[in-house]
């Protein structure tokens, strides 16, 4: 420690506020340097000598201040009483106490607001899982008919199906046993409901019936088809009384009130019943209309002329429902029907143009590769069939295609 | 300065007990906190009177702001602040710096009484003996030397002497660092020393 640095310190060195250290060092230096030893000395000696009188202030002084204190106590305006409020109640805040009790009424509040009641098990969930993974939701929206992919009619199957389809022959319609209402639909309608019921309880898609949904219809499938659909057959039964009871409410008991169904979905009923004429003029009516599924409309129109008349009238209507509505999927599944009928009807030419063009269509290219392949098959063997019967006669007529396939084609949508 | 051996409660414990109501705390404070503010004030204006009610401001502006006071902040920092303020203010508004003579009594605007060297010699009763009488010598010096003193220098030593407030306090009231702070500290010694130089045997002799 050097004269400089003692200078600094010997201010607390002499009011006793230095580190031992510090203090060893400090008096390490004042022994040998006799200017600070002189320094320290003496102004410890002031210190000890200089001390300041003590003067009692008058007796009088406490009250007075007390009784000053009272006045300004009653006089301090209300900023200030605010204030003192404030800082009172701030006292009582900074305590654990209270920032505990806080956080317990924070995590009491919190729970009430985020923990909710658990879903209530005796009713019906808004979303369960089906078997198959898929929310029934999902699989309800799933369902073809909603997608507009027509449905192949299920065959009666079972001995229960027979035994049904022989009842309705004979009564006319579809029975309801446990006092079940009968639908009054006559002949045909009611089979087609019926079969349309028995394709449901098949249809792995389909909505699991539901007590709200029940309109007093107890049809074949409701009825059961026989073998492992005990269950269903029991459910009906049971909603069966609820469902009269609701139809004699609304004043109309026995009677079936179908659902009013739109132009499409009629002609598309028409197009699965197979009745591909009617489904011809249904759709092609919708198409006209303009409605939203127009494309769909008119798509199917060529696919009804098709079943119903054969390529040979079907082809225009492909063309021209892919040309009216260019860029949709439905004008592309027009165009693959077109290109298929002119294969059908030899037109290789223009079948093989209208492949060549679906080849840049996503989910048609592969197909389209396919069949362009396979009409170059066929064109080689044609001009190999004419060159060899040119010698003997003329060149054929090109074949009529005059054979309305039966089995539809599927939509690929 | 902080706790009072009766009390054994903190200035501060005794203040946000005010604050929440309780009068007597504040007579407590009072109690406590008069003689060394007293004599702060005192030796600041030199006249008795004055002294009394500076003091007694001096606590009525703590009931007035007490709603201010937070109880992390040293109630000794906050009252001598406001005495040290009121000291500027009241040789401001005398315009001139009121030296109170030893030997002259004070004005009649304070009121008739003894003169700060009467009362040094009074508070030693036992003046006779020679002890006694070198004693009282030396605070009458103590007292002209610190009257000498310049005003900053001054307040320092009677802060550090008088109130017995750490350096690290004494910085905050007076709004200068501590190294200034103990500097001028040294000065004021200093001071005295030089004014005390005669009586160095008699301190050595105390040792």
């Amino acid at each position: 420690m050097d004269c400089e640095k003692f200078d600094q310190i010997l201010i607390d060195a002499l009011y006793d506020e230095l580190d031992e250290l510090t203090l060893a060092a400090a008096k390490r230096h004042a022994e040998g340097c006799q200017r600070c030893q002189s320094a320290w000395s003496g102004l410890r000696a002031t210190l000890k000598i200089g001390v300041l009188p003590s003067v009692e202030p008058p007796s009088s002084l406490e009250p007075n201040i007390l009784e000053a204190a009272r006045a300004a106590h009653g006089n301090v305006p209300w900023p200030k009483r605010v204030g003192r409020a404030i800082s009172w109640a701030g006292s009582y805040a900074m305590r654990p106490q209270t920032a505990m009790a806080a956080i317990l009424v924070l995590m009491l509040g919190s729970s009430v607001i985020f923990v909710r009641r658990k879903p209530d098990r005796s009713g019906p969930s808004r979303v369960s899982v089906t078997e198959r993974g898929v929310p029934e939701q999902a699989a309800e929206e799933m369902r073809p008919e909603r997608i507009g992919i027509p449905r192949e009619r299920p065959a009666p199957f079972g001995r229960s199906a027979r035994r049904e389809r022989d009842e309705e022959r004979a009564a006319g319609g579809p029975a309801a046993p446990g006092g079940g209402v009968v639908a009054a639909a006559p002949g045909s309608e009611g089979e087609a409901r019926a079969n349309k019921g028995a394709e449901k309880a098949m249809d792995p898609f389909a909505e699991p019936p539901a007590a709200g949904r029940s309109r007093g219809v107890a049809s074949a499938d409701d009825i059961g088809g026989g073998d492992g659909f005990g269950a269903q057959l029991g459910a009906s039964a049971d909603r069966a009384p609820e469902a009269k009871k609701k139809d004699e409410a609304s004043g109309a008991p026995g009677e079936y009130a179908p659902p009013p169904r739109d132009p499409y979905g009629s002609a598309m009923d028409l197009y699965s019943a197979g009745r591909y004429a009617e489904a011809d003029k249904a759709f092609t009516d919708v198409a006209a209309s303009g409605a939203k599924n127009a494309a769909n409309a008119a798509l199917y129109a060529a696919k009804s002329a098709e079943g119903a008349y054969g390529c040979g009238r079907a082809v225009a209507k492909y063309e021209s429902a892919a040309a009216r509505f260019a860029g949709t999927s439905a004008a592309a599944e027009a165009q693959w029907g077109a290109a298929n009928c002119y294969k059908l009807i030899g037109d290789f030419d223009r079948s093989y143009a209208l492949y060549k063009e679906l080849r840049s269509v996503a989910g048609y290219r592969d197909r389209a590769e396919a069949e362009l392949g396979n009409l170059k098959i066929l064109q080689a063997q044609g001009a190999a069939r004419a060159s060899r019967a040119a010698p003997a006669k003329p060149a054929a007529p090109p074949p009529q295609a005059t054979a309305a396939p039966k089995n539809a084609t599927q939509p690929a949508q | 300065m902080g706790t009072s051996g009766r009390a054994e409660v903190s200035d501060e414990a005794l203040m946000m007990r005010y604050q929440r109501g309780d009068m007597g705390a504040f007579g407590d404070l009072v109690t406590r906190h008069k003689t060394p503010l007293f004599n702060f004030v005192l030796r600041q204006v030199g006249a008795s009177g004055a002294a009394e009610d500076l003091e007694q401001e001096v606590f009525v502006r703590v009931i007035e702001n007490a709603g201010t006071f937070k109880h992390e902040a040293k109630f000794t920092t906050w009252a001598y602040t406001i005495a040290r303020n009121l000291c500027v203010d009241h040789h401001r508004k005398a315009s001139y710096r009121r030296h109170a003579s030893l030997d002259e009594r004070e004005s009649r605007e304070h009121g008739e009484g003894p003169s700060l060297g009467d009362q040094v010699a009074d508070s030693h009763p036992r003046a006779s003996t020679e002890r006694g009488v070198i004693s009282n010598e030396i605070q009458i010096r103590v007292v002209a030397a610190l009257d000498a003193l310049p005003g900053e220098q001054r307040e320092v030593f009677l802060l550090r002497q008088v109130a017995n407030l750490p350096f690290q306090e004494i910085a905050a009231i007076t709004g200068t660092p501590e190294n200034t702070v103990k500097s001028r500290m040294r000065y004021a010694l200093e001071r005295l020393q030089e004014a005390l130089t005669e009586f160095e045997e008699y301190a050595r002799a105390l040792r």
